[in-house]
């Protein structure tokens, strides 16, 4: 496919140093160990992996926040290793983090959104310009001159969102969003960052443990150990139930259903994603009788 | 209780008070400072007082609000007005043991908490009528010139808003903490000083863990959002001065004046005052 | 140990104009070793109702009564009501504060003034049973992995020796494997030393596979109070609500409405796939062709 490449990775390792009590190095951890990562512009790549995967490293990667130790990593065409470009690499890559409160700078919405822009440069009426956009994307402009203080945790990360959207960047990474709100906000962050990608075109990177999050993204690389072990569409990466608990994960409460039933005998097809897509299957299933029968019972 | 520090806590409106330069606030507030403890007499005090309560009514902000802030300063008031009625020397208008009350010392009294509740006052309103933004963006053009006496003028004004949007956070964390310890038989209530003291490790330790905790991820996320000090900045909110804040420099202007001339040539004795 | 709460209703900064009722005319009654799921939005008044089981908060109105006592009355101890009631917050990590991982599984014991041997002891059995083995008595809690710090903070309440265990969220923020071992940990205390378990949760597939028993509180007043078989079957009331019925009631319901003939009352994936299986299985139709089917889809 000829698309712009946003992020081109590979090879990409990185090591902790652990220090003992005196402070000294006392021993590395592989955080990265020989990732590739291609984000292509306008997709939607979500990296599922248990706490300590390596997934959040991978995340500060993309920000240049960390570089990594060994391979490459080109984003929007910028090498994050050359320190001349790191201001380009972190407008290309947004980041949004875990914890709402502990991202947001300004006591006013409107100046947190400003504040990307602020340090760019931005000359003041574009900064307004930007921010009203920003804010009306994620639906939040309403809200403008209100103390996030007041805000709930699904408002705060979309505040988050729009801070990162007024920075024009190449693509947003938000380095699980939705892990510290509750099932209203997680919704309401998951509907946003679809909405930007589908209608504004926004590559997104979402990085998360919650796979029913995951469902909607064009690919889905599943990460262990630093590597990325799992790779492909929520269908082809859902089947896979047996490998998913291994890793710590699990799969969404349909495909885990279907899996089971399919492991009693039933005749289902591959790739059930949804509630509704199961009943459908399972009604062609009683439909055809004596086909879809069950082995024991 | 903690949460009831309103000291850095922006109020939303749009009187004209929150309209006003940041500048012309803080140079105000300055001001208003400095008269209190140069020109400390009765009279001054009653014309600044009425001042104050003009600047309070044009604030639109509910009483109840600024008069929060006063709370938490109770016990430092009350301290400083016992030391100064008991410890002042002079003409002795009671006596018992060894405690003595001198007129001086009533005297004292009153003035230090009249003046402390003015500048808390004061202070409220224009924390309460300015975002910690628009106070960091004042302190930073109106002290800019600072910055060539090695003054971190950007760096301390920044430091200065992100503490004043932690603290209500903190207030917060602070207090679930002490619930969660309190749920594990902590008693923060009772037993004498150095039992207290200790019975604040459990809750000091989490906090300022927490504390750091977030310092990192706010590092982190002002970071990638582009932070690199105030070099090369520009503003959302660029500071322009307007008609009224000109003339708001003018009435500053006349209320020293007017407070000092009321200082120096206006006797006022009240009759419970000696 | 029994609670018992009676037209319990709390308001918030009453008389001020910050004032907002939290809860509002709430009965109910929590017997020994049950495990119960609390459900409700943010704001609906859970977390109120949680601080009042351990005396955090007291009522406003109505009263609460641990074996018959009033928690309000006079004399009342509300520091020993605290060890019988082990309320776990939310991030409940973030009250770590010792130098290492034994010692701060002991504050509790050591508050409630027990002989040093007996707090060594019912801290190291509280540390096992959350599966920290010895090797973690020394180490620093805040060198811990989230979830290690997650079930030290647990330990901290368990040595106690509470008889009720209340929980916030428990596994907020952890992955899945991760919550699976804390709940699985829960249903293990609660079975093992019959302690009754009060799990608030957003989850409701959590609540429909380890609850016996849900309360919903929908702004400040108990909704429902029954089996998760009977209230999650009311999908549609739920939803009225702003809440949700675990996701295997939407697919029962889903096959009803096909007219299927099955009980809808199945709120768990195992129990869920056994109902599916039965309706399927109609007598007379039992075949073994069911193997090669699936091995032609692919």
């Amino acid at each position: 496919m000829g698309r712009e490449k946003i992020i081109e990775g590979s090879g990409l390792s990185y090591h902790y140093t652990v220090y003992d009590d005196e402070g000294r190095p006392a021993a590395k951890q592989t955080a990265l160990d020989g990732v590739d990562l291609q984000v292509e512009k306008g997709q939607f790549i979500a990296i599922l992996g248990h706490n300590g995967s390596g997934k959040s490293t991978l995340a500060r990667h993309l920000n240049a926040l960390l570089v990594p130790d060994g391979g490459t990593l080109y984003v929007n065409g910028y090498d994050t290793r050359n320190d001349t470009h790191v201001w380009e690499v972190r407008q290309s890559a947004g980041m949004v983090f875990q914890n709402p409160d502990n991202q947001i700078i300004a006591s006013v919405v409107a100046e947190d959104v400003g504040f990307g822009p602020e340090n760019m440069g931005v000359p003041t009426e574009k900064i307004w310009k930007r921010v009203e956009q920003a804010l009306k994307m994620v639906g939040m402009w309403e809200e403008r001159d209100a103390s996030p203080n007041r805000l709930s945790g699904g408002q705060k990360q979309r505040v988050a969102i729009a801070g990162v959207i007024a920075m024009r960047p190449a693509c947003i990474v938000l380095d699980e969003p939705t892990a510290m709100l509750d099932p209203a906000g997680r919704t309401e962050v998951i509907r946003t960052i679809r909405e930007l990608n589908e209608q504004e075109k926004v590559t997104i990177i979402l990085i998360t443990h919650n796979m029913e999050e995951t469902v909607y993204a064009d690919r889905i690389l599943v990460m262990d150990h630093g590597k990325v072990v799992m790779s492909g569409n929520a269908k082809e990466v859902f089947s896979r139930v047996e490998e998913l608990e291994h890793l710590r994960l699990g799969v969404p409460q349909p495909a885990l259903l279907a899996w089971k039933l399919k492991q009693k005998g039933l005749s289902l097809p591959d790739g059930i994603l949804t509630m509704e897509e199961l009943a459908e299957a399972l009604e062609e299933l009683r439909k055809n009788g004596q086909r879809g029968a069950v082995r024991e019972l | 209780m903690l949460k009831e520090i309103t000291l850095g806590q922006y109020y939303p409106g749009n009187s004209i008070l929150h309209r006003l330069d940041p500048r012309v606030k803080l140079v105000g507030t300055l001001v208003f400072i400095i008269s209190l403890f140069a020109f400390g007499s009765t009279s001054a005090y009653i014309a600044a007082g009425l001042v104050l309560a003009v600047v309070i009514t044009l604030s639109a902000v509910p009483l109840k609000f600024i008069l929060r802030g006063l709370k938490m300063i109770f016990f430092l008031m009350l301290i400083t007005a016992l030391c100064n009625l008991f410890l002042t020397p002079g003409d002795v208008i009671f006596k018992v043991w060894k405690l003595q009350i001198t007129a001086q010392g009533v005297r004292m009294a009153i003035h230090m908490a009249v003046r402390l509740t003015y500048l808390i006052l004061g202070s409220s309103i224009m924390t309460l009528t300015t975002t910690p933004n628009q106070l960091t963006d004042g302190m930073e053009t109106g002290l800019g010139w600072m910055r060539v006496l090695h003054v971190p003028v950007h760096e301390i004004a920044m430091m200065m808003s992100i503490a004043l949007r932690f603290i209500p956070i903190l207030m917060d964390e602070a207090n679930r903490i002490m619930n969660a310890q309190t749920a594990r038989g902590a008693d923060f209530t009772s037993g004498g000083l150095i039992r207290r003291a200790r019975a604040l490790i459990p809750l000091l330790v989490p906090l300022f863990v927490s504390a750091f905790r977030r310092a990192n991820d706010l590092a982190l996320a002002m970071e990638s959002r582009g932070y690199h000090g105030g070099e090369g900045r520009t503003r959302m909110n660029p500071l322009v001065y307007q008609r009224r804040d000109h003339i708001a420099y003018g009435i500053i202007a006349l209320y020293l004046v007017m407070i000092f001339l009321i200082w120096k040539y206006v006797e006022i004795s009240l009759p419970f005052l000696p | 140990m029994e609670i018992k709460i009676e037209h319990l209703s709390y308001t918030y900064n009453p008389g001020t104009p910050f004032e907002k009722k939290a809860l509002d005319d709430i009965s109910l009654t929590i017997g020994k070793g049950e495990f119960i799921g609390l459900v409700g939005h943010t704001g609906s008044g859970k977390s109120t109702l949680v601080q009042h089981l351990n005396g955090l908060l007291m009522p406003t109105q109505g009263s609460v009564l641990v074996d018959g006592e009033d928690i309000a009355g006079e004399g009342y101890s509300l520091r020993q009501l605290r060890f019988r009631v082990g309320v776990v917050f939310q991030y409940p990590e973030y009250q770590l504060f010792e130098s290492d991982v034994l010692k701060d599984v002991s504050f509790g014991p050591k508050n409630q003034g027990l002989s040093d041997e007996e707090v060594l002891a019912r801290a190291r059995e509280a540390m096992r049973s959350v599966g920290l083995d010895e090797s973690y008595e020394t180490r620093s809690p805040f060198e811990l992995s989230g979830g290690q710090k997650r079930r030290a903070a647990i330990a901290g309440i368990l040595a106690m020796n509470p008889q009720m265990l209340v929980l916030d969220e428990p596994t907020a923020g952890m992955d899945p494997k991760g919550r699976e071992e804390v709940l699985d940990l829960l249903r293990q205390i609660n079975r093992e030393r019959n302690i009754t378990i009060v799990l608030v949760s957003h989850s409701m597939e959590d609540v429909a596979n380890y609850a016996d028993r849900v309360i919903v509180i929908v702004d400040g007043k108990i909704r429902w109070d029954d089996s998760p078989s009977v209230v999650f079957t009311r999908i549609e009331e739920l939803e009225q609500t702003g809440l949700r019925a675990p996701q295997v009631s939407y697919l029962l319901k889903d096959l009803q409405d096909k007219g299927w003939d099955l009980d809808r009352s199945a709120v768990s994936i195992d129990a869920a796939a056994q109902e599916i299986l039965k309706a399927l299985s109609v007598p007379g139709q039992q075949t073994g062709g069911a193997v090669e089917e699936s091995g032609k889809d692919r």
